[in-house]
This record gives structure tokens, C-alpha cells and sequence, in this order.
């Protein structure tokens, strides 16, 4: 965060930016429609590629195989894995956290919205954002992630193609791996020609229980994402804060999480 | 039906099946009799969740049981069923034993029984119901009856 210091734009003025200089003449309501056909699109094509045919195929395969190996079931639950879009306002507030807020030329003595940047919109979106679709995968134990990663990493380079991952381990208690898989898509564009392109989708690795702290935290740490704070903000010192229990619950049950491990593999 | 198919029947993923064959090759070894069947006793958890549990393997007097095949757990341990049944129950849900081949995916079929001093449970649940009903016809049912007639 650059901090509020800085006299960044608002949401608002970021909005209006967008809409009347690099959205112009279409319009920011035309473009949720054409930016929502074409997450529906895309989830459509991802749910029907051979790459996740053979992820949903081999789910039993993964499971029984950790099972087998580690005697406890690797998944919380049996339910097909979803594919999740990002939501057209979603999108929109994480164009804004990346051109504005976690964007570094903002300390540029000068620069301004008339400043040579390749601004993030709904035009482009879908190459830059790593999570316009998503899916999540939570497995029983804190070894499940890792194991589930291996097993996405194979499978994607089974399938040629490119991949990355991220552990994340977030101040605020946020625990999970993040696997992305760049995948093809054809979509087009506002004058209905077809462009090919390659968008990241993000599967989310984590356990049962951060599912939960997750669920619960989500909204402190959304709220928190949007705010231009200053280096003195410190929630780890405002115990009456909303973020502060919250957040150490995150670390709370990893840390837990790591001992029902510890004795999990003790020897019988 | 050999094993391979019967396990890619009932949903057995590869390494259960790698595992289940291993078994099987052990079980020749340590039977003085060819094996001529074999059930998988599997079960669903209220999260649906599907268990598969142990291999049985059956010859005409034996039988042998390879318990926790979801484990790292390797073992089998044989027995004789030949007149050797001292009772057995069976339970059932959604399921007509008078017509066994008639099967949906919620039908469950359960026998639990002593052979000598041992207890023995096996568990079926949709499409593996009529082979469990097969195994109880032929490899149960017989070694009871004889047992009674025995005491006639």
C-alpha cells in the first residue's frame, strides 16, 4: 500500500477515468454485459477442456492415493469442484487496487491519469487478472494442499501447459497455495471478432477449516484492500480493532492446524 | 468376471485396483485352493463419500480377507468357511433380496456373521449389492445349512 499520503484517486474517480477516457464511447454498462458473456464464455470453455475432464476424472484417483498412503481422506468433501467467475464489481475494485492503490508510479513526482500507463479494464482484464476464473479445492489436512499442488503441476504439464504457484502466508492470517494454469481461450471482442488469449485460472489450495476463517474474514480483509493506509496503521496493536481477531484466528488454526498434523504422523 | 473388471465395475480407482491385484497374487500363494471369486466391501459416509474396506477372496473351503485396503496396511489372513458358519445376519435398504439384480444407487446390502471364533462383516452398496448376494448364496449360505443338517 502506497499510503494515504499520497492523494490517490478514488474508486469513483478511477471509475469515471475508465468510463470517459479509456472505455469511451462504449460505456461502463455495456461493458458489464460484454464482460460478463465473456466469463460465462470462458467458464464454459475451461469446464469442457480436457485439462479439467481428466482434474474431476482423477479426483477419486488423488484421494485414494493420499488415503492409501497416509490413511486419512485427502478432500472435506465430495462435491464436484465449482468454477468460480469473478464478479464484474469485483473486477472493477481489483482494476482499481492495482492501477491505483498497489501501483508504485503514483509516487512519481507528475504522474496522473494522463501519464503513459496501460491502464487494467474491462478490456483487458482478462489477460492481466490472474483470477477471473477460479476454483477452490480444500483438503482435510495441512498436507493436503502440497499434495494437491504436485498433482495439479503434473497434470498441467501433462496437458502442455504453463503454470506458476504462490504460498501464501498473508499478514492478515491468509493461508492457502495458489496454483494458476494459463489457459487458452477464444473470445471475442466488442465488434464480435474472435482473439485468441491466455488467461490464468487460479485454483485455491487450502484446508477445511481455513475455508472457514475465510468465509468469516472475508469481509474485513476486503474492506482493508480498498483503504490507501497509512505506514502507521497497525491492526496488530488495536486489539479492539474489527480486523485483529479475525485475523489472528488465521494463524491460530494454521499453527493448529500444523499440530493435529504433528500428531497425526506419530508413529502407532 | 476376473478382478480388474470387477473392481473397474464398482468404481475402484487405480491405485485400489493396483493394490487389490497385488492381494490377489498373495492369496494364490497362500491358498492350498484356486481362488475362484472375490468381493470388495465398500460402504458410503453420510458426506458421500465412498469406502472401500476390505477384499475378500474365496476358494471352496476357504476364505481370506485382506482388511483396511484404503491404508498403507498390507496383510490377508485366510480361514476355512467349509462348515465353519456359526450364524450370520443380513441387513438391507432399498434393496429386494427376492430380486437381486434389481439395484438403484441408494440399495445397501450388509451381512455380518461368525466363522468359528471370528466375526465377518462385508458391505455392498449400489451396483456391488447382487455380487455380495452371489457370495452369500455360494459361500455362506451352504456352509450354515450344512452345519444344520449335520445336526439333524
Amino acid at each position: 500500500m502506497l499510503g494515504c499520503k499520497l492523494n490517490l484517486p478514488t474508486i469513483t474517480e478511477y471509475e469515471t477515468f475508465l468510463e470517459n477516457e479509456i472505455l469511451k464511447p462504449t460505456g461502463m454498462k455495456k461493458l458489464e454485459r460484454y464482460y460478463d458473456n465473456t466469463v460465462v464464455s470462458m467458464k464454459k470453455d475451461f469446464g469442457e477442456s480436457d485439462f479439467f475432464g481428466e482434474l474431476k476424472n482423477k479426483m477419486q484417483t488423488y484421494n485414494d492415493e493420499y488415503t492409501m498412503d497416509r490413511t486419512y481422506s485427502l478432500l472435506t468433501t465430495q462435491d464436484p469442484i465449482e468454477i468460480l467467475t469473478k464478479p464484474f464489481d469485483s473486477m472493477i475494485t481489483k482494476c482499481f487496487r492495482k492501477d491505483i492503490l498497489n501501483n508504485t508510479r503514483w509516487k512519481e513526482e507528475g504522474f496522473s491519469f494522463e501519464s503513459d500507463y496501460v491502464w487494467i479494464n474491462p478490456l483487458n482484464c482478462f489477460v492481466e487478472l490472474t483470477d477471473i476464473l477460479r476454483t477452490r479445492i480444500s483438503a482435510k489436512y495441512l498436507d493436503g494442499p502440497v499434495f494437491l499442488l504436485d498433482k495439479l503441476i503434473q497434470l498441467a504439464e501433462s496437458n502442455g501447459l504453463e503454470h506458476n504457484h504462490e504460498y501464501k502466508a498473508d499478514e492478515e492470517g491468509y493461508y492457502a497455495i495458489h496454483f494458476y494454469t494459463e489457459f487458452p481461450f477464444e473470445i471475442t471482442d466488442l465488434e464480435f471478432e474472435s482473439i485468441n488469449i491466455k488467461s490464468k485460472v487460479e485454483f485455491q489450495l487450502n484446508t477445511g477449516i481455513q475455508n472457514l476463517i475465510i468465509d468469516l474474514t472475508h469481509k474485513y480483509y476486503e474492506e482493508k484492500r480498498m483503504k490507501a493506509l497509512s505506514p502507521d496503521d497497525k491492526w496488530q496493536w488495536d486489539y479492539s480493532c474489527d480486523e485483529f481477531i479475525p485475523n489472528y484466528l488465521g494463524h491460530i488454526i494454521h499453527y493448529i492446524e500444523g499440530m493435529i498434523m504433528e500428531v497425526r504422523e506419530r508413529p502407532e | 468376471m476376473s478382478l480388474l473388471e470387477y473392481l473397474k465395475e464398482v468404481g475402484a480407482s487405480e491405485p485400489l485396483i493396483e493394490k487389490a491385484l497385488k492381494m490377489l497374487e498373495i492369496a494364490k500363494e497362500i491358498c492350498p485352493e484356486n481362488i475362484d471369486d472375490h468381493f470388495i466391501s465398500e460402504s458410503y459416509k453420510k458426506n458421500g463419500e465412498r469406502v472401500f474396506e476390505s477384499l475378500w477372496f474365496f476358494s471352496k473351503k476357504f476364505i481370506l480377507e485382506s482388511k483396511r485396503m484404503m491404508s498403507k496396511r498390507t496383510n490377508i489372513d485366510i480361514m476355512c468357511h467349509f462348515m465353519n458358519i456359526d450364524r450370520y445376519e443380513i441387513k438391507w435398504l432399498e434393496y429386494d433380496p427376492t430380486n437381486p439384480e434389481e439395484e438403484t444407487r441408494n440399495s445397501r446390502l450388509i451381512i455380518e456373521g461368525q466363522l468359528g471364533i471370528i466375526e465377518f462383516l462385508m458391505k455392498a452398496s449400489g451396483s456391488n449389492c447382487p455380487k455380495l448376494w452371489a457370495i452369500i448364496g455360494k459361500y455362506i449360505v451352504p456352509n450354515i445349512v450344512k452345519m444344520i443338517k449335520q445336526s439333524e
